[in-house]
């Protein structure tokens, strides 16, 4: 019936019952009409949701002050969020992004990670469950600890990626990404609702609850002294990497304080409640004048992450297992999780899988463009002789050219080789070598620091 | 002290405040939500928590109860508290004190943005944004539903006054949609 809801064929369907039966039309009789009984444009189904009434937008609370620095947006998972901030003078948004990641390595930066999910986990099995939701271990994450965690489908697909901070024995907060925030609440609901009905859990969304922002490189603790009240130690020792802790800020307001690295640069993330988010921005903006301190964006942020060798969501990509992206061991074979026994399966685990690999251009002018297949030199290029392909490209500004994570079959054996970067579809046919994915600071010295 | 400043959903340092026809839209930056959801065999325990909080019993679905402290229903054995600001900032402590570990409590001040409704005639408003029973919709119920997209709880404090509870990053399209209906309405 569709959308004339069969005004029009209808009676074109009469008519051939009409003639079939050797009728008329009038005494086919006609089928009873629905809604609209006339004709109506398509518009008026849509109403007032159209343009931006579609769908809603949301806000961080430094939005007005991200506008206020000339921030350019981009919209992720309805949020806006900046991509880079554009400065006098730069006239393309590489200057800006490359500007924005030399001086987080260099001193420091601030980003805002407010839109990333935060799931508020409490309850007497909150580390039981925990355990079932992440394929990693996570029941013996002492109080006032980080650990990153990666979820898994029930096929045994990776399905989203984020940390799990320890506040209490009985409370965590567990973050997800921007773009699967709700989608892993939802997750989270139904296990905990259908699958352990049992267990003693509760969970409830506190993602804009808090402002939250990323403070990172080597000054990141210089800056964070200056806000973060005195009682509270900083130090290496005392708030090694992935510490979380309850602290007050400027003086007696409530913070979260978490010791985590997205950028592989000695960072935080510090949290206050939201109504407070403007002024932190502000505050962390002016005490870090004197190191230099620069705002950066969601490009900056990717550049960073990439260089670091840090999957997203182009890694995470609805086709890869823990066993793709190399963190196959953290799949714990002591315990029971969703989608542990189905990335066993044989098909997941074949001699010649997709491993997680970084390229860098033999020619440093080149790109190493996204979406470009890896072809064996001398092979031709087609889908049968397909070697991998690229997930996420940036320019290094660290490094002085292009770089690029890419899945390569028996990549993890494969450094050093060099191989045809094609892309059919432009032309693009360059060749590339096989290197680490973490471009910097593989040891993690930055990050520890 | 820390000398922080402040802002509401909207951006402001001051509540936004719109008039149109009879009805004011108002935004309620003042008031601190905490959620209170009982854990396994904490269930009673909770309700007697949640009575010693707000005065009366504790709410049944699609209820709100309280003086100065409110408690209103959010699901099998959760409830959201409010109260003032000014006077309980740290609501979620004070909540976390009284049910001693037999509920989970959480911070939900900043989660939420707050518009509230007053005036004569604000059924004709509602009804332009979402499918309630403004007949049946009588002072201290709740309800949820979407307005505009958007996941809300409807408060009815009074026949002339009707509080919505919106997710706080959507606050501007939340204003927009009831103005919106209000231009719509008179």
């Amino acid at each position: 019936m569709a959308t004339d809801q069969g005004k029009t064929s209808n009676m074109g369907g009469l008519a051939i019952m009409a003639e079939l039966t050797g009728k008329t039309i009038p005494e086919v009789g006609t089928t009873i009409f629905r809604p609209p009984y006339t004709p109506t444009a398509i518009g008026a189904f849509a109403g007032r949701d159209r343009g931006t009434d579609f769908r809603p937008t949301r806000k961080t609370p430094s939005h007005k002050w991200a506008e206020d620095q000339g921030a350019v947006f981009v919209e992720v998972g309805m949020w806006l969020r900046a991509q880079w901030f554009p400065q006098a003078g730069e006239t393309h948004w590489r200057q800006s992004v490359d500007r924005e990641v030399l001086a987080t390595r260099k001193s420091v930066g601030i980003c805002d990670v407010t839109t990333l999910g935060k799931i508020d986990v409490q309850g007497a099995d909150a580390a039981t469950f925990l355990n079932k939701i992440y394929c990693n271990a996570f029941g013996k994450l002492a109080i006032g600890k980080t650990r990153y965690g990666l979820m898994l489908r029930e096929d045994g697909i990776a399905m989203d990626d984020g940390t799990a901070a320890r506040l209490a024995d009985d409370h965590f907060v567990v973050t997800t990404t921007t773009a699967n925030a709700v989608s892993v609440f939802r997750h989270m609901e139904f296990a905990r609702q259908c699958l352990w009905p049992d267990f003693d859990v509760q969970l409830i969304s506190t993602t804009e609850a808090w402002a939250q922002y990323a403070v990172a490189g080597p000054n990141a603790r210089n800056l964070l002294q200056k806000i973060v009240d005195s009682e509270f130690d900083l130090s290496n020792e005392a708030f090694p990497f992935m510490a979380c802790a309850n602290v007050t800020v400027c003086g007696g307001l409530r913070a979260r304080l978490f010791r985590i690295s997205f950028s592989g640069e000695l960072a935080f993330e510090i949290a206050v409640p939201t109504r407070y988010g403007d002024a932190m921005i502000r505050r962390l903006m002016q005490a870090g004048e004197e190191f230099e301190a620069v705002a950066y964006g969601t490009e900056a942020l990717g550049v960073m992450r990439i260089e670091k060798g840090h999957a997203a969501g182009n890694e995470l990509n609805g086709t890869t297992s823990a066993l793709n992206l190399g963190m196959e061991r953290m799949v714990s074979k002591k315990k029971d999780s969703i989608g542990s026994t189905l990335s066993e399966r044989s098909g997941l685990n074949t001699d010649d899988a997709l491993k997680l690999i970084g390229l860098r251009p033999v020619d440093v002018k080149n790109p190493v463009p996204a979406g470009s297949h890896l072809i064996t030199k001398g092979d031709p290029v087609d889908a049968t002789h397909d070697q991998g392909y690229v997930t996420s490209a940036c320019y290094s500004p660290n490094l002085g050219h292009s770089i690029a994570l890419a899945y390569l079959k028996s990549g993890d054996s494969r450094k050093g080789e060099i191989l045809r970067l094609v892309s059919p579809l432009t032309g693009f046919d360059h060749e590339v070598e096989v290197v680490s994915a973490h471009f910097i600071d593989p040891e993690g010295e930055r990050l520890r620091a | 002290m820390h000398n922080l400043t402040v802002t509401t959903a909207l951006g402001g340092t001051e509540p936004r405040i719109d008039m149109h026809g009879p009805i004011t839209l108002s935004e309620e930056p003042g008031y601190a939500l905490a959620s209170v959801a009982a854990r396994k065999g904490g269930e009673r325990a909770t309700i007697l928590a949640i009575r010693r909080l707000i005065g009366p019993a504790a709410p049944k679905p699609g209820h709100i109860a309280g003086d100065k402290v409110t408690a209103f229903w959010i699901g099998p054995d959760q409830w959201m508290l409010e109260a003032p600001y000014d006077s309980h900032e740290t609501l979620f402590e004070q909540a976390a004190a009284e049910v001693k570990g037999k509920a989970s409590v959480t911070e939900q001040t900043g989660g939420w943005c707050r518009f509230d409704l007053r005036g004569v005639g604000l059924a004709s408003v509602l009804e332009r944004l979402c499918p309630i029973n403004m007949i049946t919709f009588q002072p201290g119920g709740v309800t949820r539903s979407s307005i505009d997209h958007l996941g809300c709880f409807i408060i009815c404090r009074a026949l002339e006054h009707i509080s919505i509870l919106g997710p706080r990053s959507s606050a501007a399209s939340l204003h927009h949609g009831l103005l919106t209906a209000m231009r719509s309405a008179y």
